[in-house]
């Protein structure tokens, strides 16, 4: 019908979608010196984080489908080992890719023997070594035990060297998951969450490509736990290693929207804003309140924040094509469209 | 390949395969021993499947669901441009090119089948083995896909097959195995195989004989 129109408009939409990172990048970068006060900047910095590890699991939980109840692990091991880097007088520059690796080196001792199990039990053995691992940390001597560990810096303490740090790992993370969802590594890895045996018969190593997948997700997890203990100054096992935590990191991209490159960065701004603002007020509160947004996301909308955004977005779009909502029922061809989720989760 | 229910013609299709490992005996393929091998490393070592029940890769459109069979089988193209073309190549083989861009789950089960077949051999198979590829189809549906996997050997790939329809196994066939109960019963050409008496006992009946003779 009218396809240059159209073409145009898928061009400048392209455009868009390319320059709308950048320029929430370039926003996020002016903020603390727009006004924002120490408060918004430790809340902004907390949310950094949280993208990171969320990114990161959605790596191995959203694109290859295992999903894993362990992640406190590596973000748990991240912290102690920035902090024991840092405390022997490593940079912390060097001791954030140090608690990375760590991370994904651990993940691949976990992931030898849990990815020989599949779906709900990979999750419960994930949540096994997890437990595992906080109470030796509660036990283990030399970094305190039970009483925590505490960091202490030379230099001075800087709010917005911690904040430019967390910015960076966010962005990092978001690049890292842009670049893996574009290459044969990232078809692999849907492939195996569509179907493992399929894409098995297809070529694809799911075991292989599970454990590096496991491994980047780690890395990014333990690398954002490194940078939450330097900011925090002082660790403890009940804390990062929290199951809570686990779930935590899980919900964020499952409420965001799993699978999707966007997803998971507005799931962590959503858990990381709610756990702000409601922790001081009501402690337990922001628990129950994930527990609602679960299942209203389950029930509802699987896609997430970011699936029914585009879901929205395409209901517009339809109105405005075939004036008005008054005329008649969408063509079948798009009802198929959004019956199949095929294009829902490539973002 | 032919046999009655619960001969083992699938158990057999995963043992080459690579799905399933042998409990006993050797598998080799152009001399090498493949025996147990992981499946990935069968499709790289020549062997290829489809499954009886279509497994497509379903939040994906068709035309990305056999980009995987081109980027992970042994085909060498790199590039992403070069890659979607070997797709679209192996979608107009099997003839759903028009449905490229639809998503894997909208299409009806003929051309699910084809995708299965047409993402099987992206990978690029010497041995392609076909897990009842006519089953669920209608006449003229199993007719088109007869005609493709033909036209599949004509372009050098040998193609293993397990299929209950005598006519169409007697009409392309050029050799024909039939298990029973795990033991091989018989092989040879479609001739001696449809007047062997243990095969006609076990497997087609003496039924369909008589009413195939009467139809000559």
């Amino acid at each position: 019908m009218k396809l240059p129109a159209d073409r145009a408009g898928r061009r400048r939409r392209g455009i868009f979608r390319a320059a709308a990172p950048l320029l929430l990048l370039g926003a996020l970068i002016a903020l603390p010196f727009a006004g924002l006060g120490p408060n918004g900047t430790r809340l902004l910095f907390v949310t950094y984080v949280w993208i990171a590890t969320s990114v990161g699991w959605n790596l191995l939980g959203g694109f290859a489908g295992q999903a894993s109840f362990g992640f406190a692990v590596f973000y748990g091991l991240g912290a102690y080992i920035a902090a024991l880097s840092i405390n022997g007088g490593i940079n912390p520059y060097l001791a954030f890719p140090l608690a990375g690796a760590g991370a994904a080196a651990a993940s691949l001792l976990i992931g030898l023997p849990t990815f020989r199990l599949r779906g709900p039990y990979f999750a419960i053995a994930t949540i096994g070594v997890s437990e595992a691992v906080r109470v030796v940390m509660t036990n283990l001597e030399f970094t305190g035990g039970a009483s925590g560990y505490r960091i202490t810096e030379a230099r001075p303490f800087h709010q917005l060297e911690h904040y430019a740090t967390a910015l960076v790992l966010a962005a990092t993370a978001v690049g890292v998951s842009i670049v893996i969802r574009r290459s044969k590594f990232g078809l692999g890895l849907i492939a195996i969450r569509e179907d493992e045996d399929a894409a098995a018969s297809t070529g694809v190593n799911p075991f292989a490509y599970k454990l590096w997948a496991h491994a980047a997700a780690a890395a990014l997890t333990g690398a954002a736990g490194g940078v939450f203990a330097r900011y925090a100054a002082f660790i403890y096992p009940p804390g990062v290693f929290a199951f809570q935590t686990s779930v935590g990191i899980l919900l964020m991209p499952i409420i965001g929207g799993i699978g999707t490159i966007w997803g998971p960065v507005v799931g962590a701004a959503v858990y990381g804003v709610v756990q702000e603002e409601l922790i001081a007020r009501f402690p337990q509160l922001h628990l129950l309140l994930y527990g609602i947004f679960l299942i209203l996301v389950i029930l509802f909308e699987p896609g997430g924040i970011v699936g029914l955004v585009r879901r929205s977005l395409q209901r517009i779009e339809r109105a405005r094509r075939h004036g008005g909502p008054n005329s008649a029922s969408p063509p079948p061809e798009q009802v198929l469209r959004r019956a199949g989720s095929a294009e829902g989760r490539q973002l | 390949m032919i046999g009655p229910n619960g001969a083992g013609k699938t158990t057999l299709f995963s043992i080459i395969a690579g799905s399933l490992a042998p409990t006993s005996g050797a598998v080799a393929f152009r001399g090498r021993d493949v025996t147990g091998v992981k499946p990935f490393e069968a499709v790289r070592a020549g062997i290829a499947r489809t499954h009886q029940i279509v497994r497509p890769f379903k939040s994906m459109t068709v035309l990305e669901n056999v980009e995987v069979g081109v980027r992970f089988g042994r085909n060498k193209v790199r590039g992403s441009a070069a890659v979607r073309q070997e797709a679209e190549k192996a979608l107009e083989l099997v003839g759903i090119a028009h449905a490229a861009n639809t998503s894997a789950a909208n299409l009806c089960v003929g051309d699910q089948k084809r995708l299965e077949l047409a993402r099987t051999l992206a990978a690029q198979p010497e041995l392609l083995l076909c897990d009842e590829v006519c089953s669920g189809l209608t006449e003229n549906e199993m007719l088109s896909v007869l005609e493709l996997l033909c036209r599949i050997r004509q372009l050098g790939t040998t193609i293993v097959f397990i299929e209950h329809n005598l006519k169409a196994i007697l009409s392309i066939c050029d050799r024909i195995l039939v298990l029973n109960f795990g033991q091989k019963l018989a092989e040879g050409p479609p001739g001696e195989i449809q007047n062997d008496p243990s095969v006609i006992e076990a497997y087609i009946g003496k039924t369909v004989v008589a009413e195939m003779e009467r139809e000559r």
